[in-house]
This record gives structure tokens, sequence and C-alpha cells, in this order.
């Protein structure tokens, strides 16, 4: 839960994003701290170092096939995902080779006036803490899972019946599934047995981001309503709502496990309002 | 040691022993040379050396009876070598008295007591060193050994104090954790096992230990870690095994609680795996047996039923062997469990708590195979355990309230219950099922109360919300708060009567949609599959989401699912009846009309076709095309309204209204609304209806109606719809299909706007009616009319405001340039709105990327900027990657406004190629766009910028040919021959033809505004081709006319005025310099930011005609409108310039 000495400062103004020359799309962080990958509309993502922000590698992808990238909790691997083509591709680190692709299946057309029939728009992508898996968020709010190491197919979530926008494993269970989704909800999967085994209700207009705390007992996300809400996993419910956003907040996360100290409790939110916050909690 | 050495070290001590025989010291170390020589050698050798050392050493203590050193080493011979234990214990007793901190004689004193049995003496020992010395750290791991041995925890302040001399024993912090332990204080445990086994990773007590801590916390994936570790290490420990097994079985109850029942029966499986292998160990633990019991019996409550059959592949044969298969895995697991149980129960048939689990577990069997138990007052085996239970414990409350749940008779139940709440009249439990037993025997007011103080003792007991929430049709809850009620039950303890429940209530108070009450019906499909109305429910959540395939699945499984079960004939009627309703509808909305008229024959066929039944038949055989019975159907439907209930029978009226405007046409439906009684016309259904059929009635009949709904509705929302609606009457009502009177539309809704000023919709529909306009500030009125939403669009009119945005920009005709570099801007509104417009575009995007619209717009805005800014790098880079993902974008249907965006993305591209110095690109992407065009498309433009690729190329031929093409062609569009007329003057193409002027003409529309701006620019162009005729005079002419327009561009009043001047100045005469100085002034005056030259041309005509003061006021305003850095350098010389003017 939040201390009351709350802390929520604008860290810094960022740069308004002059989207006609770099479209901003995507940014992902290697677990190692020191790379980080970052994709725009222009459909390349550049690999680069974070301190001295020199380009290590340029990926290109097919026009309009980026907009979530995750690398797996290893390194070795940069997982791709977006687009009409309905795939999330793998990235080797070392080499900056694509390695592998994986196809969602498409559902079998039912009639032709159906929507989701025409193709899937995947949005969102998120690896397992043990990396076996990957879980991938597409427009039409199906969820599929793959066995990364067979690069299989495994099956789909159910449940959301708009786009997801982000999803999280939780990282003390490589079962659990928490996603974000247009439909206000937010939900908790059972990834290996397919079952949706909790929701969480409280946002009033999309959900656009989620992460899960070090610890796995909460989660907090980002919404179009401008609040970033922290939900207590195990009651189910909203502990706290912060409302200092202005825009809607595209992104929430908590400082990775490993840290001590005050710093180990720390959660960011970036909006739309062109601000990150930070937060601290016990 | 060598032996020279040794001899020379004897010598040596021997020689100082002989030199001062009474010093103690040279006896102690000739003493400890010998002991060394002794641990050093073997046998008697061994034994003659130590023999030796002891001698020097009994002198040394005797000459120094103060150190303790001797002594230590005289314990150490009386304990190993001359075993007299009583000596040794006397000397270690010696030392540690004058020292304490010796540890090792210490530990030697403990080790002799020890072994002997002296506890108590073993503990004044250590008590004393610790006492005399806070340094003694042996005496304090000894004595906090002993305490922990002899259970006196609170003691632990020894263990911590001991650690302080011993940090790495682990142990040591071991025993601290036991310590902890007792004490109840479970974290300080686990910190202290966790040192141990950081210390020494084969601790495997410490694992255990803090394993079973862990579960007792709930931390059962941790505990369950400690336990594998342990495994590791020791693979035969039972308690590893047990805690193991206990860990996985508290893990699935978790998963099992929160709905993952698949997840919690994998768990449940390997812990039986695992408590098997530890029985074998140790077969007669009775609590290993029922631990067993436990997971078979837990496992037989939440083993999911998984069906992966696809839609086609439900048949009764295929679903009856799943749902046998099924429950025969939970009766296995039940039995095993009962076996287990009694298995326990013969190792320890003192416990009384595994005769209720026995009785339970005949409970769970009776009712898995479904037993019809006879009526007898013979009392049946669970009732029996469990008064063997109560037997043994009378006061145990729970136990009765055991007894009251397996017991069949009402009398007993009520005692039992009765009895528990005197044993303890708090519990709640007791409370809820008396609450339950009240509502069966129809005592619902004692219900309600019971549940009530159920509820307030335990808020967290799942029993009391779902009774209090299945009394909803009482009247004392709302459906809403039955709801709310019943949802935290299901969610407490998610048992498929509760979530089936939910279900239903969700269906009465419209909360289908929720995720919560998915994800309940899904575990009860899993937990109750057998019964009919789980799979109805979970159809009816599939159709509310719009997954109808899902749905038809669902409701043929309950079909199946009602024909294995047992009802009686006319429960079985009814059910059967409802799901083949609801199956009807559900084929009937995946577009199975076929199917679904074949289900709606069935119902005709047993006689159960009612009202809403008959209004899905009628429509599915409109679909099939059958519009006679459809028809026949509808009537028969008009017939039976007045007899169902006012929801329903506006539903009924609405689709036969529907249907007989697609059937027989406009003219019947119209007579049959004003048939229908008024009543009904109110609703929003009904109201909606009517306005369109009045809007595409022509005679009106139907306005009157219309005017009554409108004044009965109490929803803005509503009320902005029907609006709208009326709107489009207005627009179709005096025009053909090809020309619809929207400037109509737009003045009603402006109107109405005055009324719903904060109604999005109504701004969205009349921007996108400005949109339509084609008037020349319409983008403007557009931006500033919608409100671009933050989140949610909620409805959205014709277009959504961000493509109203996306549309304004491009619509606009003025520059928005903010570099003055590149030229000036000559509208104030879209400067304003400009620069927003790409972010929000972006925005856009982001949002809803898979939006083709949203691409499409983004391009043709950066495209509208980059030829603003004359085509710069960066952006053309950025274009080229817009163009090349719009034109790969393969999601684009082959209908002809795909094909016609296909058209104009592929014109974007040639352009772009153009502007980049791809010539021959340019041509071919033109061609490209003439294939992909639509059979009604306006090629015009295609042909045009191939007439430009050619000019860039040089290749005059061929740029004739398309102008040729152009004029034969022909566009609706005047900026289109506005373009071609340049080129024909530039290009000098055709001469003497008045085609391009006879088409333009003929193709103005809109408003007179935009009607006198294109004229104004159809003759500016005329006034550029006569001056590359060098007559000016036409020119003139022909600009004074472009200039004779309200709200004329100023940019076009300063061609007028400079065209004058050059008359002027070619001394045509002098009215010239008087229109020059007329246009210029007007020029200045309208321009939104100061025009440079205007100013300077203005100046020179003041000049021309005498006034000196207006020359300088020019001249300096002339200096003022160019940016800073651009200024010429002939404005600082102003005599200079003047000088050469007149000149």
């Amino acid at each position: 839960m939040f201390t009351s000495d709350v802390f929520v400062s604008t860290v810094c103004a960022l740069e308004p994003l002059d989207l006609s020359t770099r479209p901003y799309d995507c940014v992902a962080a290697h677990p190692a701290g020191a790379l980080a990958a970052s994709a725009s509309l222009d459909s390349f993502i550049r690999v680069f170092d974070v301190e001295s922000n020199s380009t290590i590698a340029t990926l290109e992808a097919p026009p309009s096939e980026v907009w979530n990238m995750q690398f797996d909790p290893k390194g070795t691997l940069l997982a791709v995902a977006g687009g009409g083509s309905a795939s999330v591709k793998l990235w080797d680190t070392s080499s900056w080779q694509l390695v592998s692709t994986l196809a969602v299946p498409r559902p079998e057309p039912t009639k032709p006036s159906d929507r989701s029939a025409s193709g899937k728009f995947v949005l969102s992508v998120a690896w397992s803490p043990d990396g076996k898996r990957l879980a991938c968020g597409s427009m039409d709010g199906t969820i599929a899972v793959f066995d990364v190491p067979r690069s299989k197919f495994l099956h789909h979530l159910e449940g959301h019946y708009m786009p997801v926008r982000s999803m999280v494993y939780s990282p003390v269970d490589p079962r659990i599934l928490f996603t974000a989704c247009d439909d206000t909800h937010v939900h908790l999967y059972d990834a290996e047995g397919k079952s949706l085994v909790g929701a969480m209700s409280g946002h009033v207009s999309w959900v656009l981001s989620i992460d899960a705390s070090p610890d796995g007992a909460a989660v907090a996300t980002g919404s179009s309503d401008r609040t970033v809400r922290l939900w207590d996993v195990g009651m189910r419910a909203s502990m706290q709502t912060m409302t200092n956003h202005t825009d809607q907040v595209w992104g929430v996360a908590f400082r990775p496990p490993g840290g001590t100290g005050i710093r180990a409790g720390r959660l960011a939110s970036v909006s739309d309002d062109k601000s990150i916050s930070l937060y601290d909690y016990s | 040691m060598t032996s020279v050495a040794g001899d020379n070290l004897l010598n040596q001590l021997q020689e100082a022993l002989a030199s001062d025989p009474d010093n103690p010291s040279h006896h102690f170390n000739l003493g400890l040379f010998f002991w060394k020589k002794g641990e050093e050698t073997v046998g008697e050798e061994s034994k003659r050396y130590k023999e030796k050392s002891a001698e020097h050493f009994v002198a040394s203590a005797k000459l120094n009876p103060s150190d303790g050193a001797s002594f230590r080493f005289l314990g150490y011979y009386y304990s190993t070598t001359s075993v007299d234990e009583q000596r040794a214990a006397k000397c270690y007793q010696r030392a540690v008295n004058l020292s304490p901190e010796d540890f090792e004689a210490g530990e030697g004193l403990c080790d002799l007591l020890d072994g002997s049995g002296k506890e108590s003496l073993e503990m004044a020992v250590c008590r004393e060193a610790s006492d005399k010395s806070p340094r003694a750290f042996w005496a304090f791991r000894r004595l906090g050994y002993l305490q922990v041995h002899q259970r006196n925890g609170w003691r632990q302040y020894k263990l911590q104090h001991a650690i302080r001399g011993y940090p790495a024993c682990a142990d040591l912090w071991e025993a601290l954790g036991l310590s902890y332990q007792r004490l109840g204080m479970f974290t300080a445990a686990i910190k202290s096992y966790g040192r141990a086994i950081e210390l020494e990773d084969s601790k495997v007590f410490s694992l255990i230990e803090s394993g079973n801590i862990l579960l007792m916390l709930g931390s059962f994936r941790k505990g369950i870690e400690q336990f594998r570790s342990a495994l590791k290490i020791a693979p035969q420990n039972a308690s590893a095994h047990f805690g193991l097994a206990s860990g996985l079985l508290g893990l699935s109850k978790e998963c099992a609680s929160s709905g993952a029942f698949g997840w919690g029966a994998s768990l449940l499986e390997e812990a039986s795996e695992v408590v098997k292998a530890g029985t074998h160990l140790c077969g007669n633990v009775y609590s290993a047996w029922k631990l067993h019991g436990d997971i078979q019996s837990a496992y037989a409550k939440c083993f999911p039923w998984d069906d992966k059959r696809t839609c086609d592949e439900i048949n009764e044969g295929s679903f009856k062997i799943s749902i046998n298969n099924w429950k025969k895995t939970c009766l296995f697991a039940a039995n095993d469990a009962k076996r287990s149980y009694q298995r326990a129960l013969h190792l320890a048939p003192w416990h009384a708590n595994i005769y209720t689990d026995v009785a339970i577990t005949l409970d769970l069997i009776d009712s898995s195979e479904e037993k019809e138990t006879p009526e007898t007052d013979v009392w049946q085996i669970p009732e029996r355990m469990s008064m063997g239970s109560l037997l043994l414990e009378g006061v145990n409350c729970e136990s009765w309230v055991i007894l009251s749940c397996l017991s069949k008779d009402p009398a007993l139940k009520q005692h039992a219950l009765i009895r528990g709440l005197q044993l303890d009249a708090s519990l709640s439990i007791a409370w809820a099922y008396l609450g339950k037993m009240y509502r069966n025997l129809g005592e619902r007011q004692l219900a309600g109360q019971a549940f009530d103080r159920a509820r307030s003792i335990d808020p967290s007991l799942a029993l009391p919300w779902a009774g209090m929430s299945a009394d909803f049709h009482e009247g004392t809850l709302s459906t809403s708060e039955a709801y709310e009620s019943c949802l935290r039950a299901a969610q407490i303890l998610p048992v498929a009567e509760f979530q089936m429940g939910l279900g239903k209530l969700a269906v009465l108070s419209g909360h289908l949609l929720s995720p919560q009450v998915f994800g309940a019906i899904r575990q009860a499909v899993q937990r109750a599959p057998c019964c009919p109305e789980s799979h109805n429910l979970n159809g009816l959540v599939c159709e509310a989401r719009s997954d109808y395939q899902s749905a038809i699945a669902a409701y043929r499984l309950a079909q199946c699912a009602l024909k294995i079960g047992c009802y009686s004939k006319d429960v079985l009627r009814c059910h059967q009846a409802d799901v083949s309703i609801n199956l009807a509808r559900a084929l009937c909305q995946a577009d199975y009309a076929m199917d679904a008229a074949r289900e709606c024959e069935h119902l005709e066929k047993d006689d159960l076709l009612d009202s809403s039944a008959l209004q899905i038949y009628a429509v599915a055989l409109w679909k099939l095309g059958n519009r006679d019975l459809a028809f026949t159907l509808a009537k028969k439907m008009a017939k039976i309204v007045s007899t169902m209930k006012p929801r329903c029978a506006v539903a009924a009226l609405g689709l036969v209204c529907s249907l007989v405007y697609c059937i027989s046409g406009l003219n019947p439906s119209a007579t049959f609304l004003q048939k229908i009684p008024t009543e009904f016309l109110h609703s929003t259904k009904m109201s909606f209806i009517v306005a369109t059929i009045n809007a595409l009635d022509q005679s009106s009949r139907l306005e009157m109606l219309l005017q009554s709904s409108l004044q009965t509705f109490a929803s803005h929302e509503s009320v902005a719809e029907l609006h709208s609606i009326i709107c489009m009457s207005k627009i179709m009502g005096h025009g053909s299909e090809q020309n619809l009177e929207i400037h109509r539309g737009v003045d009603y809704l402006k109107k109405v706007l005055h009324m719903y000023p904060d109604s999005n919709l109504i701004r969205n529909y009349l921007s996108s009616l400005l949109l339509s306009t084609g008037d020349w500030m319409a983008s403007h009125k557009a931006t500033e009319c919608t409100v671009i939403p933050s989140g949610y669009p909620v409805k959205t009119g014709l277009k959504s405001p961000f493509e109203i945005n996306g549309i304004a920009g491009v619509a606009c005709y003025s520059s928005c340039v903010t570099s003055p570099k590149l030229s000036f801007p000559t509208c104030k509104d879209q400067l304003m709105f400009g620069s927003l417009r790409v972010h929000q575009l972006q925005k856009w995007l982001h949002q809803e990327p898979w939006s083709g619209e949203a691409h499409y717009l983004l391009l043709l805005n950066v495209l509208q900027k980059a030829r603003e800014e004359k085509f710069p790098q960066n952006l053309c880079v950025t274009l080229k990657r817009l163009v090349s993902v719009a034109i790969s974008r393969d999601t684009c249907n082959d209908n002809d406004l795909c094909k016609h965006l296909k058209f104009l993305t592929l014109l974007s591209a040639s352009e772009l190629s153009l502007q980049c110095g791809d010539y021959l690109g340019c041509g071919s992407l033109a061609d490209n766009a003439l294939e992909v065009l639509p059979p009604h498309g306006d090629p015009f433009f295609a042909h045009l910028q191939l007439c430009r690729a050619y000019v860039a190329q040089g290749d005059m031929e061929k740029v004739k040919d398309e102008y040729l093409n152009c004029l034969r062609v022909k566009t609706a569009h005047p900026i289109g021959w506005i373009i071609l007329k340049y080129f024909e003057s530039k290009f000098k193409l055709q001469k003497d033809s008045n085609m391009i002027d006879i088409n333009f003409r003929s193709n103005l529309y809109g408003s007179q505004c935009s009607r006198n701006m294109w004229t104004a620019i159809f003759n500016l162009v005329s006034g550029q081709s006569y001056i590359w005729d060098q007559d000016f005079h036409s020119a003139e002419k022909a600009l004074a006319l472009a200039c004779s327009f309200r709200d004329v561009d100023s940019c076009l009043l300063l061609c007028h005025g400079a065209i004058c001047m050059e008359l002027a100045r070619q001394r045509a005469g002098s009215e010239f310099l008087q229109h020059a100085v007329t246009s210029l002034k007007k020029a200045q005056e309208t321009s939104p930011f100061p025009l440079p030259i205007v100013s300077a041309l203005l100046a020179q005509a003041e000049a021309s005609l005498g006034a000196r003061a207006k020359w300088e006021k020019n001249l300096r305003f002339e200096w003022f409108s160019w940016p800073p850095e651009m200024r010429p350098a002939e404005l600082l010389f102003p005599n200079a310039l003047a000088f050469q003017f007149w000149a």
C-alpha cells in the first residue's frame, strides 16, 4: 500500500515527441539494464546502449508490424508483436537475427460479416518469468499462449472482448497472467489451465497498461480515464487510485526485483500529459 | 616436525627445565611437546608420550595452580588416555573455573557430563561459566541447546548470545529457529532457519521446519520449494513428503477457491503421488492416511470437466461418454479418500474428526452416484459416522453443524443446528445453514433473519450472501442488489450452485457482459457439466459477447444434458423449449438461418412456438428468402401483441414493422405504424423506427407521431440520436440521390445544437455534414464544432471526431505553414489547429493501430505538411514509410470505397516520387492508381498526375495525350479544371479552346462563398496565362474580376495590385495606379499576417501619387512585415529605394 507521504513528482517534462519525423511507438528494456529497444511507426527497431545512447543494432520489421516488444527474462530473445500478420517475431539478441516467428492461429471464418474473421491485429506480448511461455494479446480480445522452446501455439485465453493492450505474468508464478483491456477490466488468468480465475473492475475507460509488483501480490494499471490504480491480487480489489495525471496513462512499471532499500518499492507511470510520476509504496 | 628438529627442541626444553626446575612454564612446555608427540604417534608409543606429558602437566599445575591450560590437558589425558572420568571431570572443572572462556575445557566437561547423563550438572556448569563471563560463548551455546532440548524456548536469548561467538555455526541458527518457532515467532524462525540453510545447504531439519511454518502462514509456494529442496537432500524423509503433499494441497485449495480447477487438480495429482510415497516409508502414521484422504477428497471436488469438442462434434452419445468419464474420475477419487480415511480411523480411532471426514466422503460418494436414499427410519451411514464423532467430542459445535448437513431428517437437522448454536451462539455457519433449512421449509422470514445474523457475524461466509440473493423476487432486494450479493457469494466460494444463481441474476439485471459472470459460468460448466442450466447460461454469456459459435455449442450441450438428465415430463418440455429458442436465436445471429428455421420448426411441431420464438422464426425465414411465410408470421405476431408484456410487445412490433418494410416496402410499413397504439410508439426503439420510416417517406405522414415521440423522451442521448435521424430526413427529403440537400441538414442540426450544446453526437453529425458541404470555411467550422475525446469514444455519428479532425486538416484550402522561410500563412484558424492535427492523428493511430482510416488520414496530413514545407527530406522519408505501410495493408475489402482509398494512396505515392525526383516511378504509380480505380471512380486526377510526370520527363507528346484524356474523362472537382487550365496555358497545349472554361463553370457547386473563391482562382490562372502571353491588360481584367468577390484571399489582391503597378509602369494609364492602391490596401487589411511586398508596392504607388507620408509609413510596414532574418537589404535604404522607383 502506498505510504501517506507518497511523493508524486514530475521528473522531467518530456520533449514533445515530433512524431512526424520519428513517430514513437514502444520501448523495451533488457533485463540486464544496459540495453533498450525502441520502435517507431516507421517500423524500425533501434537497439541502443542506455548509457551512451549509441545504436547497437537496427532491425527492420515489415511495415506496421511493431506495436509491442519485450525481452525475455534471460535477455537472449526479443519478442516483437504487432500488426495484421498476427504473429510474434523472436530476434536473437546476440546476433540480432530473426530466429523464429510464432503465428497466432486465426479463427475459422464463421460468416462474411464477422469482423474478427478477417484477421487479428496483435497488440501486446508478455514473457513468463521462466521464459518458456509467451502470451500475445489481440485486438479482438483473445490471448494466444505459446510454448517458446517448442515454437508451438498452445491455446487461446478467452474473456476479453475488446483490444488487449497490455499483459504481464506474475513474477512469482509462471502460470498467472494479468491482462489489461479496453473493456475496462483487468483479468487474472491461469494461463496453463486456460481459465479466467479473477477479474477486477474499477476503471471507467480503457486500461492501457499493467505491471505486477515484484512479489506478485499487487498490480498497477494505467488507464485512459487518466488514473493509475493499485490492485490487491488476493482481495481482487482496487486499493488506491492516483489521479495526478491530466491525460491518459500509457505506461506503468514497478521497479524490477533485486533492489534493496526504499527504491525497492517504487512505481512509475507515464502519461500523454508528457510527465512521468514516481510513487513510493510499502 | 622432523625428528632432528624435534630432538633439538626436546633437548632445549629439557635443558631449560634442568636449569630452572621450579618454573611451571618449563614443565608445561615440555608437557605440551610430549602431548603433541603423542598425538602424532599411535598405539603404545602414543600412550607413553601422553603419560610423560601428563607428568609434566601435573608438575606444572602443582607449581602454578591458577593455570587453567594444564588442567585442561590433564582433562584430555584422563578422559581419553587413562580413562578416569571423575578425574577428567575434576580437571576440566578446575580449568573452567580458572578460565570460563576456555571452550575446549568447557566442551570437554559438558561432553563428559552429557555422556554420563548428568544433564542438570552440565546445565549448572554452563550457567556458572556464562554468569562468570559473557564471552563464554560455548556455555551459552550448550545452555541454548539444553534449553531447546528441554523445550525452554523462552530462553532463546542464550542462543542469540552464543551466535555472537559462533556466527557461522549452522546448528546454532537451526536451534535458534526452533526456539523462535516454539515461541510462535514465525518470521524470526524462518529467518533463522534460512541463515542455517545458507550456511549449510544440507540442513534438512531447517528446510522442513521452515516449510512447515510457511505452510502455516499460507505461503504455500515458498513452503513447497523448501520441501522440494529437503527431498532432494533426503529422498527418504517422510516429513518432507508429507510437508510437500500438505503444501500442494494448500496451494490447490487456493487455486480451487479462485476457480482454477484444472490447476488445482494437477497439483492434487502430484500431492497424491507424493503422499503415497510417504506412506510407503511409514505406513502406520494415521495423519499420513488422513492427508491422503484429504487430497483425494479435494480432488473429487475439484476435478474439472473439460470438453474440447467443436460445435459440429457435439452429440448426445459423446457427451454422455464424456460426462461418465468425468464422474468416474471424481467417484474414484472419493472412494480412494474413503479408504484412506478408514485406514486412518483404524490407526487412531480416538480422533473424532476422522469420523466426520468419513461421513462427509460417504455423503459425497452418495451424491456423485445419485443414489436415491430410501425413506426409512434407519439412519444412513454418513449420519451414523457423524454421530460417532459427536460421541467422542460432544462439545464440538462444528460437528453438530456437519451432522445437520448430512442428515436427511428435518427434525434432526434443526436439532443439530440448535445444539450447535447452544454451544456457540456466534457460530455463523450454523446460522447460515439454519437459514438454508428454513428456506427449504418455506419459512422465508425466518430464513432471512438467520442469514442476516450469519452475515453480520461473519461477512466472509458465502452461504448467507447467496441465501439473501435468492430471495430477490420477494421484493426485499432489487435485481441489482441480489446480483451484487450473489456475486460476493460466488467470489468467496466458487461452487456451481452460486455461480449458476449469479448467471441467472446477471440475465435479469443486465450484467451478462461482466467478466466476473463470464468466469463464474465457465467454472460452473467445469464443475456441473451434467446440469443443462450451466450450459444454457454459458450460451447466454457467449451470445452477449457476440461469440455466437460458442453460444451455439453451449446450447447444443445444454440440449444433450437435458436428454441424459432425469426430469419430469413437464419440466423437461419447458427447459427444452427455452434452450431451443436460445439456440435458434444464436443460429440466426450467426447467419445459420437454415438451422435456426429448422429449430423453430421443431418447436412449432411440439407446440412450443411462443412470441419470442415466432420473432426468430420470422427473421430466419426472411433471411432464407421465404418472404411469404415470414410475412404471415409477422401478421400472426401483430395479432398477439396485445397479449404480450409491454417490453416484449414493443420488440415484436419493431420487428414486425421492419419485416413489413423489408418485404412489402415503405407505404405498408408507414400505414402499419399509423395503426399502432400510441403508447407503444413512445419507446426509444419504436421512435427510431418511426423517424427512419418518416425520413424515407416523402409524404411525411408520420411527422405528427414523431413530434409526439420527441416530447416524451427523457434521455438526452436518445433525443440526440433521434434528431440526427430527423436531420437525415431533412437532407434526403427533397433532394435526389445524387444531390442531397446537405445545407438543410446543417441548418437543422445548428438549431438542435442550441438545445443540446453538450451533445457530442450532434456535434459530430454537424461536423461531418459541414465537411460534406464543400464550403470554403467548412473545415474550420467542423474542427471548432467537434470535441476530441480522451478515452472511450461513445456514439460518434457518421464520423469519429478523430476522422473529422484529420479530414479537416486536408480539406482546408489555406496554407498554414509556420516557417516564414517557405511561405506565409493566409488563414488564422488553420494555423491554430494545424500543428495539433498531426499529433492528434498520431494519438489516434496509437490508440487504434489497426485503423486503416487513421493511417490514411495521417498520411494525407503529413503529405499536406510536406507540401507546405516544400517536401523536406525528413518528411519525405517518413512519408515513404507511411505510404509503403498504407499500400501493404491487405485488410482492405474489395468494396469501392477501399479501392478508392487505395487509388488516392497510390496518387499520393506518385506525388511523393515526383517531388523526390523519381519521375518514372511517379508515372508508373499513377498508372497503378488507374488500374485499381473502381468502375465509377474519377480517373481525372490520375491522368493529371501522369501529365505532370511527363512534363517532368520532358515528353510533350505524352503530356498532350494525357491532357486530352483529362478533357475526355472530365471531373466534378473545380480544382481539377483549374490545374488543367494552368497546364494548358503553360505548355500551350491547345489554343482557342474554351472547353475547360465551360466544364469548370458547369461544375461549380457548394455555397456562394466557395463558388466565388473557385471562380477567383480560375481567373487568377487565366490572368497568369495572359501574363505569359504578355497581354497585361487582359490579365488585369481577369484579376480584377477575381478580386471583385467578397472575402477574397489577400494573395489575389496582391497579384492584382502588382499587375496594375506594372501597367502603370508601362504608362498605360494613371487609373491603374489608383486600382493598385485600392487592391493593395485591401490586401493589407484582409491578410491575417503582414504580407511582404504588399506594403512596398503600396509605398511605391502612394509615392507615384505624391503622398510622401503614406510612402514612408508603408515602407516602415514593409520593413516589419518581413521576418528579421529575411529582411531584404534594399529596405535598409528607403531613400535609395525611392530613388530607384522614381527613376
